[in-house]
Parts: C-alpha cells; sequence; structure tokens
C-alpha cells in the first residue's frame, strides 16, 4: 500500500477543490495528477506549491515552450519522473515528437533549436542544474545575446521554480510507490 | 560592474515594496536583502517568493531552532553561501555560538537539539539533498518516529522550499558580483 494517497475529491473544501482546478489545467492530460492531490491532504502545502507555480512558471509564457523543455531536462538530470513526464507531455501536445524530445534528453548540450530559445534553455538549465557554475559572464553573454535584466530574471524564477517541482515531485512520488 | 542594478524603493510598485518590508519586518534585519531586491525588476517573482516563503517555510509548525540549522545545514550541503549566512545569523540570536554552528556542520549526526528537532534536520536534508532516492520505506520511518503524514508533506515542502531559493541566491549573487 503506497504511503501517500491522493485525497478523494469529495473530501476536500471548495477552496482546495478550487486549486485542483488550476493545477488540472496545468496538466496537459487535464486531470489533477495523484502528486498534488495528495499534496491536498496539507492544504496550505497545496496552496504554497498552486500558487508558486501560477506565478514563476506562468502560461503563456513570454519563452513558448523553453520552460517546458528546460523543465524536461532538469527533471531528466535529477530523475523526477512526474516532471518529466508532464513536460513532455505538453512538448508533445505542442507538437515535439518522442524522437525529438528523446534526442533533446541525450544531447542537452546541442540542442537544435533557434538561437535565442536554446540559450533560454541551456541558461535556465544551468541555473537550476549548475547554481555554483553560474558567473557574472553567464549573464553578460545573455545580455549580449539580446535577453533584457527581466529576461534573466524570469529564467531564474523558471529554474528555481523546477528544482522546487522536482523535489517535490521525486519525494510524493515515492510516497505513492507501492511498498 | 555587476550585472544586476538594484531597484531603488521608488521604482518597485507599492505592493511588492509592502512585501519587501514586511519580510524585512519578519527577517529582523536592519537591511533589505539584495537577493530579494533585484526581482523589484519583475515584481511577480517578489510575490512568489514571498507568498511560497510564508507558506511553505515561516507558516511551518516545526520550531524555528530546529528550521534554522536545518536550512544553515541544506545550504552548507549546497554551498549557498547567502542562506548560509542568513541561517547563522537567526541561530545566532537564538544563542548558538560560532563554535556550536561550526560543530553542526562537521557533525550533524549529533545536533544540540532535542530529540524531534534532530529528527526533523535528518529528515529534511535527507529530502533536500537526496530527495530522488527515497522510497515509501523512508516515509514509514518517518512515521514511525513520531511524524504525522501531514507534518511529512510539511517537510518535503520546506525542503523544496529551500532548494528553491537557494537557485534564488546564488543566481543573484553570482548577477551582483563584479565582472
Amino acid at each position: 500500500m503506497p504511503f501517500f494517497e491522493p485525497v478523494p475529491e469529495d473530501k476536500l473544501s471548495p477552496e482546495l477543490l478550487r486549486l485542483l482546478e488550476i493545477a488540472r489545467k496545468r496538466t496537459p492530460s487535464q486531470t489533477a495528477g495523484p502528486s498534488v492531490r495528495s499534496m491536498a491532504a496539507h492544504p496550505r502545502v497545496l496552496k504554497g506549491f498552486v500558487e508558486v507555480r501560477e506565478e514563476l512558471n506562468p502560461i503563456p509564457s513570454r519563452f513558448g515552450s523553453g520552460p517546458y523543455i528546460a523543465g524536461m531536462l532538469i527533471a531528466h538530470s535529477v530523475g523526477c519522473r512526474a516532471c518529466f513526464n508532464l513536460s513532455r507531455g505538453w512538448l508533445n501536445k505542442l507538437g515535439f515528437d518522442e524522437d525529438t524530445l528523446s534526442g533533446y534528453c541525450a544531447a542537452p548540450a546541442t540542442l537544435p533549436l533557434g538561437e535565442r530559445d536554446r540559450r533560454m534553455v541551456e541558461f535556465t538549465v544551468k541555473v537550476a542544474c549548475d547554481r555554483a557554475g553560474v558567473k557574472a559572464a553567464d549573464f553578460r553573454d545573455m545580455e549580449r545575446a539580446g535577453f533584457s535584466t527581466e529576461d534573466v530574471l524570469e529564467m531564474i524564477g523558471i529554474a528555481a521554480f523546477w528544482n522546487l517541482a522536482t523535489t517535490f515531485g521525486t519525494a510524493i512520488d515515492a510516497g505513492l510507490r507501492e511498498e | 560592474m555587476a550585472f544586476f542594478d538594484v531597484p531603488k524603493d521608488d521604482d518597485i510598485p507599492a505592493a511588492s515594496r509592502q512585501l519587501l518590508e514586511e519580510y524585512q519586518r519578519l527577517q529582523g534585519t536592519k537591511e533589505r536583502a539584495l537577493n530579494w531586491q533585484i526581482f523589484g525588476h519583475v515584481p511577480r517573482i517578489i510575490e512568489a517568493r514571498f507568498d511560497a516563503w510564508k507558506k511553505l517555510n515561516q507558516d511551518s509548525s516545526f520550531p524555528v531552532d530546529a528550521k534554522m540549522v536545518a536550512v544553515m545545514l541544506i545550504s552548507h550541503a549546497k554551498r549557498c553561501r547567502m542562506c548560509f549566512a542568513g541561517a547563522r545569523f537567526h541561530l545566532d540570536r537564538l544563542g548558538f555560538d560560532e563554535g556550536a554552528m561550526d560543530a553542526m556542520c562537521a557533525h550533524p549526526d549529533t545536533l544540540p537539539l532535542n530529540e524531534s528537532g534532530r529528527r526533523f534536520v535528518h529528515y529534511v536534508l535527507r529530502i533536500a539533498t537526496d530527495s530522488a532516492n527515497l522510497t515509501a520505506k523512508d516515509f514509514q520511518e518517518m512515521q514511525q518516529a513520531g511524524f504525522s503524514k501531514e507534518e511529512i508533506l510539511e517537510m518535503i515542502a520546506f525542503a523544496a522550499y529551500w532548494i528553491m531559493n537557494i537557485v534564488f541566491s546564488q543566481a543573484a549573487l553570482a548577477g551582483l558580483a563584479d565582472d
């Protein structure tokens, strides 16, 4: 029996149902997944997670599909199945085929994207996965490539969000597995 | 010259400025945190961070000494200078001297906290540094150690918040450093 269990809808308050409705719209399948429904056992935690996702990783994004490509690569690098499947599901919906996405995961250093998209994804993944390796020169490179200060701060927000989401995702996923 | 310029209070929308002031008041510090102030360029990120800080960290029901020790040890493990210094500032105010704090970093298994606090720090550190290898058995162990499922969700949220915050802090520090 799994340690965590999704909370049945008939046991949720109107406020929690509202939050799950927001969460549902954020999934490619338009269903709130077991991780987020398990969070409903602690209303403040569910509220914190759902709201920070809306604010740091908004849809639509000024970076198009970039945040989900970055999310897929970050989730792949830390082994978060829930975030990986969610990102990949969205990218499938946006027209990326499985082979293309598998190619991105296999060779994240040579992404066959347009220059601006590639830089956005690479910078976001670096901030998320190689934090100590981020230097002042990386910011200047982004500036020379045409990104504004606001763009760079948004990318930091997206990287930070995926770190939060993958920590939640991997931990709750472990508790949802059969013992 | 640093990449990020720090926006003046007058350049930040009133609602976000109030959140920065509230954060400063609750932290009990004389100076505004630069790693928050730079996000004045994108006020939505200040709101997201403040909401997450309150719901996933500040309002958490665990004792403040155990929470601050956990933050110090997570920051130590993730090499975040800014969060590490912040945690030590609070621990100093709680009466821990430098020697005691250094000893906790060197020997995280023998913390000068009560049993419940030690267990909280142990599990939060595990979630923050090794969430991909958690199993259902780990959660059973946490429950046997006296934590309810709601408290375990709260510990996951606490760890996830700090992993997110470390991304913000390390990126801000790099962008505030002179080239």
